[in-house]
């Protein structure tokens, strides 16, 4: 199994570069990062079954001895979100032979793809805090470059308010790291754990210090308030493939904040009582902003920070010991999957729609329901389970948060969650509204051949599909949520 | 020592907040290189640099802990090419804005 582990990295570097080796020639480009994807898929899904069945696996590479080695680490929770970016990935990637022009292709996108796909891996996959900083650098260049091509004004100012936000977010990131150092001379998280338990008793307030500038870190990465501005700013500009491929980013950012304020630092209430009152302005913020947003990609990219929160919110809830914290960690980490999966598929379809119409401001799209009906029941879907609609996996998700808060009290949170349930429900009657029911435009934009059809939809459908099973199927996939959250607190289920 | 070390991270960290506060892009992309700079000394820093001597095994009593400077060399790196990547960003706004 550690052979598979060290795979799930090495697989898209090399073909990462097999894909520059082929630079002119973006047909083999294109198969080959198809190939990659497809063969990503499977190790991950090797690597999910295997971890389930004989529980963690451990590598340390370069088999340095324990506590001085980098080590990859793959729990549950770090496969289950493994195999949500492989699944993604490889939607992405068959999306873009229709959607990404020609001249991006030849431009290196594939190969960036695979590395940010290592990068969002290697993050998922480290238990080294520095390692895991490295990581998050290698994924965010290139997110930067992907935001960057094709060079409009729009795309290079949002690209600048991306990359100057994530170079100050990192920047504190390496701080908190060095002073995590500092502290405990250790970056393995198991042994920081040990090492900070006792610390915590002489100097909690250090250790708090320390634990807050890690979490504004990642926080600006995971888009939560009040760190959240680059991304609405930021998304809607690239090309639609691309955004789709970014819902997972803000994941990662969630990703990371889980480890180190469950796996990582000793429990530390004060720290628990803020994160309430971010998750809870994150979603009403993020989704009340989505209301009103006059693009598609900017209403969803707003529904991405406001869900986030929910996310949050469910961490905030856990605090306390581990046996207590399982039901909430649980359900954070449903919501973490559902979230990622139905945000890419609500992108993925302002991709076909910006496609068919040519344009994706929300007047004048009118008509999509009748000319689509594929579309049309995909976006149905995609858009109920965000908005939390029973069977599909938005419901069980935000019951997953909702039940554990209104068992600890938490009613401010629980109602801020409802809330923002509801302001999601209008954001997309607006774009119901807006792009497939009422009257088509004057011009109906380009058609669609049978193989272009297929390509776009064939991704759309997968991700409404997944979101739907995940729904029908939430009784095992809580099971399954419940053993990494067991795993992610540090105990065997 | 170490308050020099402190004052001087807090000096770094200063001047970038300032730069990072101008409207002028070029002035924001040196106040990153310089917070960058400040994380880097803390870095460094963490490895008892001024109170012990340069990680050469000798023989000799107290040497600093090696690992915070091989970590500082992957920043540094890392940070050079967040920064070159910034600046042909800079320079393709300045561009985008000449041409219209």
């Amino acid at each position: 199994m550690t052979t598979v582990l060290a795979l799930m990295i090495v697989t898209p570097v090399l073909a990462a570069a097999a894909c520059l080796a082929a630079w002119r020639i973006p047909h083999v480009q294109r198969g080959m990062a198809l190939v990659a994807s497809l063969a990503v898929l499977a190790l991950a899904i090797a690597l999910h079954l295997g971890v389930a069945e004989a529980g963690p696996v451990d590598l340390l590479v370069g088999n340095w001895p324990m506590g001085m080695a980098i080590r990859l680490r793959a729990d549950p929770f770090a496969t289950v979100m493994v195999l949500v970016v492989a699944v993604l990935a490889l939607c992405v990637l068959m999306f873009a032979t229709v959607e990404l022009p020609e001249p991006y292709v030849s431009f290196g996108a594939p190969p960036l793809v695979l590395i940010l796909v290592m990068g969002v891996c290697g993050a998922f996959l480290t238990a080294d805090l520095f390692n895991l900083y490295v990581w998050l650098e290698v994924l965010l260049l290139a997110s930067f470059v992907l935001l960057a091509l094709g060079g409009a004004r729009a795309q290079l100012r949002g690209g600048t308010v991306y990359v100057v936000l994530n170079i100050i977010s990192s920047a504190l990131l390496l701080t908190g790291i060095a002073l995590v150092y500092a502290a405990v001379s250790a970056l393995d998280f198991d042994v920081i754990r040990s090492r900070l338990a006792t610390l915590a008793v002489d100097r909690p307030s250090l250790v708090v210090t320390i634990e807050v500038m890690l979490l504004v870190g990642f926080g600006i990465k995971a888009a939560v308030f009040p760190l959240f501005f680059w991304l609405p700013i930021s998304y809607p500009t690239p090309a639609p493939s691309f955004t789709a491929l970014f819902a997972v980013l803000a994941g990662v950012g969630v990703y990371a904040m889980m480890r180190i304020v469950v796996g990582v630092f000793p429990y530390a209430p004060a720290v628990y009582a803020a994160l309430v009152w971010v998750a809870a302005l994150t979603m009403v913020v993020g989704t009340a902003a989505a209301v009103v947003q006059a693009r598609l990609r900017a209403v969803i990219s707003f529904l991405d920070v406001g869900h986030v929160g929910y996310v949050v919110a469910g961490l905030a809830i856990a605090g306390g010991a581990a046996a207590t914290s399982r039901d909430a960690l649980a359900g954070a980490i449903y919501y973490l999957v559902h979230h990622v999966v139905v945000t890419a598929d609500l992108f993925l379809i302002a991709g076909v729609i910006r496609r068919l119409r040519g344009r994706e401001d929300l007047v004048g799209l009118g008509g999509l329901a009748h000319r689509e009906p594929v579309l049309a029941g995909a976006f149905v879907i995609g858009g109920f389970s965000v908005a939390g609609i029973p069977p599909l996996s938005g419901f069980w998700a935000k019951l997953g948060i909702l039940a554990p808060a209104l068992a600890r009290g938490h009613w401010w949170l629980a109602a801020a969650a409802v809330l923002a349930g509801i302001l999601t429900l209008v954001a997309f009657a607006r774009i119901w509204n807006a792009a497939f029911s009422g009257k088509p435009p004057g011009d109906p934009g380009p058609e669609l051949t049978l193989g272009q059809r297929v390509l776009l939809y064939t991704p759309v459908v997968l991700l409404s599909a997944a979101t739907l099973l995940l729904g029908v199927f939430a009784g095992d996939a809580f099971a399954i949520a419940g053993a990494a959250a067991s795993w992610l607190a540090g105990v065997a289920p | 020592m170490i308050y020099a070390y402190a004052a001087l991270v807090g000096l770094l960290v200063a001047v970038a907040v300032y730069l990072l506060l101008h409207p002028d892009a070029v002035d924001n992309v040196l106040g990153l290189v310089l917070l960058g700079h400040g994380g880097n000394l803390v870095v460094l820093g963490a490895g008892d640099l001024y109170r012990a001597s340069a990680p050469i095994l000798d023989g000799s009593a107290q040497i600093a802990d090696p690992l915070p400077q091989a970590l500082v060399l992957t920043a540094i790196v890392i940070g050079f090419g967040l920064t070159a990547f910034a600046v042909v960003l800079v320079a393709r706004m300045d561009r985008a804005e000449e041409a219209e």
